[in-house]
């Protein structure tokens, strides 16, 4: 255990003189925090529509304001139809309105049919309502009596009915990922980040593997065994380190309410393990330094894309669902899920420790048996 | 000068392309990548909506709204009667709607006298977009409704004689502005987002290498002894910068070629796309070559490089489609940013490659800014 620890304190000394190890370990995943939730700290309570308004007229300049007012819909104001279109073909708004001069009907455009234009339709009729009380009264009135007539009566009767008062209410209540952008955009990026970095370690062990360090551990008392478990201790060290940094963060800045400790822990600590024994197998399988992050860069984005860290898999189709679950990724996320939302504790995410921790096990006996042959071999 | 810095150029060339890893970051990576983005959101943006209505007035005024209501929707939102108006909490809390629209009783009578009268909207917190679509519906029928009211009292104080008639005339008007939906045509693929994107943050890596293998020479040797020869230092530096810029160029029209005409995500104007490229892989070497040149040792070089990529990548918008607020005004100041915004102006605005000309000036500005004063500084290190 001495000799282990020993080893342990090296790489773990070894990590700190490593200025990328700590760029994308510590400073990388808070950039991509913050970035996260102030990028895209709006709630989804409405569905951001594009305006295009050359020469709107009364009526029309009414229609807006009335629609800025709306709840269902964020108004983005355009001047440029291509800018609009090319927004609406990436489904960065819903859809798009545009409000010609007075006299012709206000065009609604979308993507298709089925990405919301009857939610931004209707949304347009009712504020074209909101805006006609005055002008249908008017007009009505003004068949049977003078016009003149007609528009002072209307204007009394304006000033003296209430309006029609619309209330809303919620049932139940937002969850924590919800009501805090920031309580998604820390869990998912820890878990990509560990991912990556535990990959990214693989570098410096083909660079050990070349110097033939494995192969002389074989030639001390203590074996490979004790060399393996002294390097694995030190990984796991550094991801935990990475994820009490992030979770720090996580409830000292941005007030994040993880719930259950106990079970935080338990998915921090198998997850750690299981981002160190990833990065093992690769050093023990990559044939060169620049191999190994060759592949570790793009396997950790791949993973963590489906895997549900760069976006929930709610989102996603089913298969794509539960390919993403073949990824520890998809299993911590849902053990995060749990926790942050529901107020899981160790027996709520029971399921989910039992498949990371399948993952751990299976994980460490590869990267041991890989970093093992290499040192009998020399391979 | 031009042969020897032909012969450089080649010599690297030949090697980048036998180097596995170089294929993997330059190719493989971007490919994957956009393809398992394209199948996470292939299908496009979907968004559908049902809103119960609640009839608990039935009066003559309400039944007439809930009528008229159930009838219409469509295109992603759906009206439906709620059976039992009294219990619309539970309606909602088993999910059969996400909002409900509530005419309370009494609704009808406090219209037509004039006094205050309300709608009422329920629904789940975990769905406010639903909620906020009810109370929009809501605001309108609230607003017909006034309508209806205003008239009649207006008629009365006119002295209309049939002020039933005009009521009813009012509530059949249509608004003063009507809307009619469009489409808009053409699609846009998210890998010709994803593919570019990645592409580029890659190529970081890749001419990064292929930067730092003049500062490796040295200290292995061999740049002396070429120098040695009756080589200019002139020829060696653009010799290595051709390279890395084939490299580049080959490699992101590659991804493009691949993505399109394999996975048949259409990048837009073949003519605009090939210029991006080569103004983005210009920008990207430029800034290579000045990280190197700057660097004091080969592994400051490889540290601030990959430094550089990651913080650019991920301002640029590398990893998020449609980010608003901070994050869409940082990226412009990326070079990766920049070039995936005129790739965005090609694919998804449809532009050709006059639209996309101040993108592409601007990124060929940055390349050559940096590469020149990159270059310089590696001279005086090579000579050294």
């Amino acid at each position: 255990v001495k000799a282990a620890l020993a080893t342990a304190r090296v790489e773990w000394i070894r990590f700190f003189r490593d200025r990328i190890a700590m760029f994308s370990t510590i400073a990388l995943p808070i950039v991509l925090v913050l970035l996260i939730g102030l990028s895209f700290g709006q709630s989804g309570s409405r569905l951001p529509v594009g305006l295009l308004s050359q020469d709107p007229g009364p009526l029309g300049t009414s229609l807006i304001s009335e629609l800025e007012q709306s709840a269902a819909v964020d108004v983005r104001f355009y001047t440029d139809r291509r800018d609009l279109y090319r927004d609406i073909r990436m489904g960065s708004v819903g859809g798009g309105v545009d409000v010609p001069a007075d006299g012709s009907p206000v065009q609604v455009y979308v993507q298709q049919a089925s990405s919301g234009a009857g939610v931004i339709l209707s949304t347009v009729n009712a504020a074209a309502a909101q805006v006609s009380t005055r002008a249908v009264a008017v007009d009505v009135l003004s068949g049977d009596v003078p016009a003149a007539r007609a528009e002072a009566a209307v204007d009394d009767a304006l000033t003296e009915v209430p309006p029609v008062t619309v209330t809303a209410r919620s049932l139940g209540a937002v969850n924590e990922m919800e009501e805090n952008r920031f309580a998604s955009a820390v869990p998912s990026q820890l878990m990509l980040f560990v991912f990556l970095n535990g990959l990214l370690g693989a570098a410096a062990l083909v660079q050990a593997r070349q110097l033939g360090v494995f192969q002389r551990t074989l030639a001390t008392p203590h074996g490979l065994g004790v060399y393996l478990s002294g390097l694995g201790a030190s990984r796991v060290a550094i991801a935990l380190l990475q994820s009490a940094i992030l979770l720090g963060l996580g409830v000292l800045s941005f007030g994040i309410d993880f719930g259950n400790p106990l079970a935080v822990a338990a998915v921090v600590v198998v997850y750690s393990v299981i981002a160190a024994a990833a990065g093992m197998l690769l050093g023990g399988i990559a044939k060169t330094p620049g191999q190994a992050v060759a592949v570790a860069v793009p396997a950790g984005i791949v993973l963590g894309m489906l895997g549900g860290t760069m976006w929930p898999l709610s989102v996603v189709g089913p298969l794509m669902a539960r390919i993403g679950h073949l990824t520890p990724q998809a299993w911590a996320m849902d053990a995060w899920n749990q926790i942050i939302n529901d107020g899981a504790g160790l027996a709520g995410i029971a399921t989910e420790l039992a498949v990371l921790t399948g993952f751990a096990v299976a994980l460490s006996a590869l990267a041991v048996w890989a970093l093992g042959r290499h040192a009998r071999t020399g391979r | 000068m031009w042969r020897t810095t032909w012969l450089i150029a080649a010599l690297g060339l030949r090697r980048s392309l036998r180097d596995r890893s170089i294929l993997i970051q330059a190719l493989v990576a971007p490919i994957v990548i956009a393809l398992v983005v394209g199948a996470a959101f292939g299908s496009g943006f979907s968004l559908n909506v049902t809103i119960g209505i609640a009839d608990a007035d039935r009066s003559e005024i309400s039944t007439q709204i809930a009528q008229s209501l159930v009838g219409s929707g469509g295109d992603g939102i759906a009206f439906s009667a709620v059976g039992d108006p009294q219990s619309v909490d539970a309606a909602v809390e088993s999910g059969s709607y996400d909002a409900v629209v509530v005419m309370p009783a009494g609704l009808g009578e406090a219209v037509l006298s004039g006094e205050a009268a309300q709608l009422d909207v329920v629904g789940a917190a975990t769905d406010p977009l639903a909620t906020s679509v009810a109370q929009a519906v809501a605001g309108g029928v609230a607003a017909e409704l006034q309508t209806a009211r205003v008239t009649a009292m207006a008629a009365n104080e006119a002295g209309v004689q049939d002020v039933a008639a005009s009521i009813q005339k009012a509530v059949a008007s249509p608004p003063a502005i009507t809307a009619e939906q469009g489409e808009v045509d053409g699609t846009f693929s998210v890998m010709a987002y994803f593919a570019p994107g990645m592409a580029m943050l890659f190529l970081f890596f890749i001419i990064g290498d292929g930067a730092r293998s003049i500062v490796a020479e040295r200290k292995q040797g061999t740049l002396p002894r070429i120098l040695a020869a009756p080589v200019s230092p002139t020829s060696v530096l653009l010799g290595k910068t051709a390279q890395v810029m084939v490299v580049g160029v080959l490699s992101m029209t590659a991804v493009w070629l691949i993505t399109w005409l394999g996975f048949g995500a259409d990048w837009g104007d073949p003519v605009g796309v090939f210029v991006v490229i080569v103004a983005a892989v210009t920008a990207i070497a430029g800034i290579s070559l000045l990280i190197t040149g700057f660097a004091r040792t080969e592994n400051q070089a490889d540290a601030l490089t990959t430094i550089v990529a990651l913080l650019f990548a991920v301002a640029g918008g590398t990893f998020f489609l449609g980010a608003t607020g901070v994050l869409d005004t940082m990226r412009l100041f990326t070079p990766n940013g920049l070039a995936l915004s005129a790739f965005v102006d090609l694919s998804a605005a449809q532009s050709g490659l006059a639209g996309v000309m101040p993108q592409v000036l601007l990124l060929l500005a940055i390349g050559i800014g940096t590469a020149t004063a990159g270059l310089l500084a590696l001279r005086n290190k090579v000579l050294s």
